[in-house]
C-alpha cells in the first residue's frame, strides 16, 4: 500500500469515530436536559393560567345527568380530559385513563367534550366509558382555549388550575398526574425549585 | 448534467437511509402518525387518512426506485418533491404561529422549527445530485467502500445535527418557562 492510501484509511477512521463522538456529546447532553427539565405537557401560553382560580363550570354529565361541577372547592383534585370521537391519540390515552382512575386515589377524572350527543353515546358505550363522567360544553373547551386534543387540566380542591398542556402521550399525561403530586404548580414551578435549591 | 457516479450512489444511499427511516416512523405508529398530520391542519378531515397511506405508499416507492439503476433520477425527482412538500408544510404552519404541533417526524415528538425546513432543503440538495446522469466511470472495490463509509459518516452527521436541534428545543422551552415562572 502506498502513504496515499494508508493515510486515507486512517483519515476515514478518524471521520466516523468523530462523527460518534459528535452524536455520543449530543445525545448525553439531551439526557443532561431531560433530568433537569422533563418536557411534560405541552404548554400552551391562552386560557387560564397556573396558580389561578378556574372558571367555574355547573355542567351535566351526559347519560346519567349527574352534575359534575369545575372549579368548585370540593376538596378533591380534577383532571379534566379533553377528547372528542374522531381523535385517535385520545382512544390510545383510554386505557391509561381507566387505570389512572384506579391508581391516582386523589383524582377525579372528567371527559370533556362537545357536540351532538348522539355520537358521543355510541362512543361511550363503544369503548366502555361509563364509569367516567363525560360532559358536553363547548364553553367548557373555550375558556381553556382548547386548540387541540387531546388536552389536559388538572385542578386542586380549592378550583386553582394546577397543570394544563397537550397530552401525547402516557408519559406527558402521568406529568399531569405528577405535577400535583410533587407538591409543584407545574414544570416551571419545578424549576423555580430547582434554580432556589 | 453528469457527476461522478460515486457522488450519486452516496446521494442515493443517504436517501434510502431517510426514507426507510421515515416509513418505519410512520407504519410503527400509524395512528400517531395520521393524527400529527391532521394537526397540520393542510387537509379536510375525511382526506387525511387516505393522504397519510398515500405518503407512506409514495416513500415506499422512492425507496424502490432509489435502488434500482433505471429508475433512480424519477425516483430522486419524487423524492425532491415529497421534501419540499414537508418542507412547505411545516414552513406554512411556522408561519402561522403552530410551532408547539408534532411535527410527526417519529420518536418521543419534536415540535416545529425551522431547523426541520433547512433540513429537509439540504435533503432536496442531495436528491438533486441522486437525480443528475452518472459519468462514464466504472465502480471499483475503493469505491465501493468509499460509499459505505460515506453514508455511515452522513448518518452519524444526520442523527447529530437532529439531536444538537432537540437539545435546542429543550434549552428554549426551559428559558422561556423561566421567563413566566
Amino acid at each position: 500500500m502506498d502513504a496515499f492510501t494508508i493515510a486515507l484509511i486512517l483519515l476515514w477512521a478518524v471521520v466516523i469515530a468523530l462523527g460518534i463522538v459528535v452524536l455520543a456529546l449530543a445525545r448525553q447532553i439531551g439526557i443532561l436536559f431531560e433530568r433537569v427539565a422533563p418536557m411534560g405537557a405541552l404548554m400552551t401560553d391562552s386560557g387560564p393560567k397556573i396558580g389561578e382560580a378556574s372558571p367555574k363550570f355547573a355542567l351535566q354529565a351526559l347519560g346519567s345527568g349527574k352534575p359534575v361541577s369545575v372549579g368548585a372547592q370540593t376538596g378533591r383534585s380534577l383532571l379534566i380530559f379533553f377528547l372528542s370521537p374522531t381523535c385517535p391519540v385520545c382512544k390510545k390515552l383510554l386505557p391509561v385513563l381507566k387505570s389512572a382512575q384506579k391508581t391516582e386515589k386523589g383524582f377525579d377524572i372528567v371527559l370533556a367534550s362537545d357536540g351532538d350527543a348522539p355520537k358521543h353515546e355510541a362512543f361511550i358505550a363503544s369503548h366502555k366509558l361509563d364509569q367516567f363522567p363525560y360532559v358536553l360544553s363547548s364553553d367548557l373547551g373555550m375558556a381553556y382555549r382548547v386548540s387541540r386534543l387531546p388536552y389536559g387540566v388538572v385542578l386542586d380542591g380549592e378550583g386553582t388550575v394546577r397543570a394544563k398542556g397537550l397530552i401525547n402521550n402516557r408519559e406527558q399525561l402521568e406529568s399531569l398526574f405528577n405535577a400535583k403530586e410533587m407538591g409543584v404548580a407545574s414544570i416551571q414551578g419545578f424549576l423555580d425549585q430547582v434554580r432556589e435549591a | 448534467m453528469q457527476l461522478d457516479p460515486l457522488v450519486i450512489l452516496i446521494a442515493c444511499g443517504v436517501l434510502i437511509a431517510v426514507f426507510v427511516r421515515a416509513i418505519w416512523h410512520k407504519l410503527s405508529d400509524f395512528d400517531v402518525f395520521k393524527a400529527s398530520f391532521a394537526d397540520y391542519e393542510l387537509l379536510p378531515q375525511s382526506l387525511v387518512a387516505p393522504a397519510a397511506l398515500i405518503l407512506v405508499l409514495a416513500e415506499a416507492a422512492i425507496v424502490a426506485g432509489l435502488v434500482v439503476p433505471l429508475t433512480r433520477p424519477a425516483a430522486a425527482i419524487g423524492a425532491i418533491l415529497l421534501l419540499v412538500l414537508y418542507g412547505g408544510a411545516i414552513a406554512v404552519n411556522l408561519r402561522r404561529g403552530r410551532y408547539l404541533i408534532d411535527c410527526g417526524c417519529g420518536g418521543p415528538g419534536q415540535g416545529l422549527s425551522w431547523f426541520l425546513v433547512a433540513r429537509n432543503v439540504i435533503l432536496a440538495v442531495i436528491a438533486a445530485m441522486a437525480a443528475m446522469a452518472p459519468g462514464l466511470r466504472s465502480i471499483s472495490v475503493s469505491d465501493a467502500l468509499i460509499l459505505g463509509l460515506s453514508v455511515v459518516t452522513v448518518w452519524l452527521l444526520i442523527l447529530a445535527s437532529e439531536q444538537a436541534a432537540a437539545n435546542d428545543a429543550h434549552r428554549q422551552f426551559i428559558r422561556n418557562s423561566r421567563n413566566k415562572g
